[in-house]
């Protein structure tokens, strides 16, 4: 399989890129087990999306997108995740994210926080603390650019609310 | 800089030290089989495939043990068209669901494109599957109980309440597909844009109606079958 040159250009951008794919994973997921499989997935589904790239984008731009929509839309989520209340026929309790050892305590604080976001408000703080522009957020979670701004402004403050 | 950005870039750096993506491990990320929801749905399509493969295959050889006998010939003829519309159908599907995780567009319009896909033709799909595993025992009861050209229907109270069974199987799929999957989809465009779910929820509810419509016949037909077989075998 190493011989393929398609799968050396795939396993070369993505090792250049991979931190993309341990963040998102962070932000997804609650424990190591959580993570394992969603790192295996979204690896899968990029190798699967590679041929459809079309390189009109950055290439990271396109993994964040490919990444997101793994995370947001093909696996389950856990009874760990919160959902929108109103919308959800029942409340499940949010179960505290484990500390990723690797990371300082601070770092891990605001992992824990960003945790108790739902899925679509984790996905746009990534974008955002990733240094996205607006139109490229827009453009990963078919927004437009004022919706965007709106919802990030929102994001903060509550991110700001629970760390304090 | 605000604090969060602050923290966050520290965290960055700290997981570029990260090596646990290796090439060892895409490789063997790429060679794995999907955990997807998605991609456990062209299991029950092949399923539903095979039996209409099936299905047609025995419907021609009932064509030779019923030659003589119009009324049952024309009801296999019937079958054996709706087998081939079944296949058809399962086919696209199946390719569909295979490449419904690799779409290259936008988060909202992945999240309209598969609640609108599971709660529409992939729900057909399912009445497919169960209408040709149906049709499958339906065929090899006319095997079996073939009296040189003329069909003995006995058992009809077991037959109806497996087709019933088959049926319940069916609404069980696909509720437990709609309540940990779909309900997720419906959750995270909620909190994407609030009002796009309202938008097409007509369209579905159109969808429904028209699906019941469809159902409502196939039993129609269904109960007149059995009624007229059971007249005609006097059982």
């Amino acid at each position: 399989m190493n011989n393929d040159p398609l799968t050396e250009i795939f396993i070369e951008k993505i090792s250049e890129n991979n931190g993309i794919i341990h963040k998102v994973c962070n932000i997804y997921c609650n424990n190591p087990e959580e993570k394992k499989d969603m790192m295996q997935e979204i690896t899968l589904q990029l190798w699967k999306s590679f041929p459809n790239f079309k390189e009109k984008s950055k290439f990271s731009t396109w993994m964040y997108r490919v990444a997101l929509n793994t995370a947001i839309t093909n696996i389950r989520k856990s009874k760990t995740s919160p959902i929108f209340e109103a919308f959800s026929e029942k409340q499940y309790d949010i179960v505290e994210k484990e500390d990723i050892p690797t990371l300082d305590a601070e770092i891990n604080k605001l992992y824990k926080v960003i945790a108790k976001l739902n899925d679509v408000e984790k996905g746009i703080i990534l974008l955002y603390l990733e240094k996205k522009s607006y139109a490229e957020i827009a453009g990963i979670v078919g927004l437009s650019e004022k919706n965007i701004s709106v919802k990030i402004v929102r994001i903060k403050a509550k991110i700001k609310q629970l760390m304090s | 800089m605000d604090r969060i950005e602050d923290i966050w870039d520290k965290g960055n750096a700290q997981i570029s030290n990260d090596k646990t993506l290796t090439t060892e491990y895409i490789v063997k990320s790429i060679s794995e089989s999907s955990i997807s929801i998605t991609s456990k749905l062209p299991k029950i399509i092949w399923f539903g495939i095979f039996s209409s493969v099936i299905g047609g295959i025995i419907l021609i050889f009932n064509l030779f043990f019923y030659i003589n006998n119009k009324s049952i010939l024309f009801v296999i003829i019937g079958l054996f068209v709706i087998e081939i519309c079944i296949f058809s159908y399962l086919l696209v599907q199946l390719r569909t669901v295979r490449i419904i995780d690799t779409k290259n567009s936008n988060l909202k319009e992945l999240l309209i494109y598969k609640i609108k896909y599971l709660n529409t033709q992939f729900q057909l799909a399912l009445h497919c599957v169960a209408l040709s595993i149906i049709i499958v025992t339906f065929t090899i009861n006319l095997t079996m109980e073939n009296s040189d050209g003329i069909f003995e229907l006995r058992k009809v109270l077991i037959l109806s309440m497996f087709y019933l069974f088959v049926y319940l199987i069916n609404i069980f799929l696909y509720k437990t597909i709609h309540n940990v999957y779909v309900r997720q989809l419906e959750n995270a465009l909620h909190n994407l844009k609030e009002n796009t779910l309202r938008s097409f929820s007509k369209e579905l509810k159109k969808h429904k109606q028209i699906r019941r419509i469809i159902g409502a016949i196939v039993i129609i037909i269904l109960v007149i079958g059995i009624f007229v077989l059971i007249i005609k075998t006097g059982n």
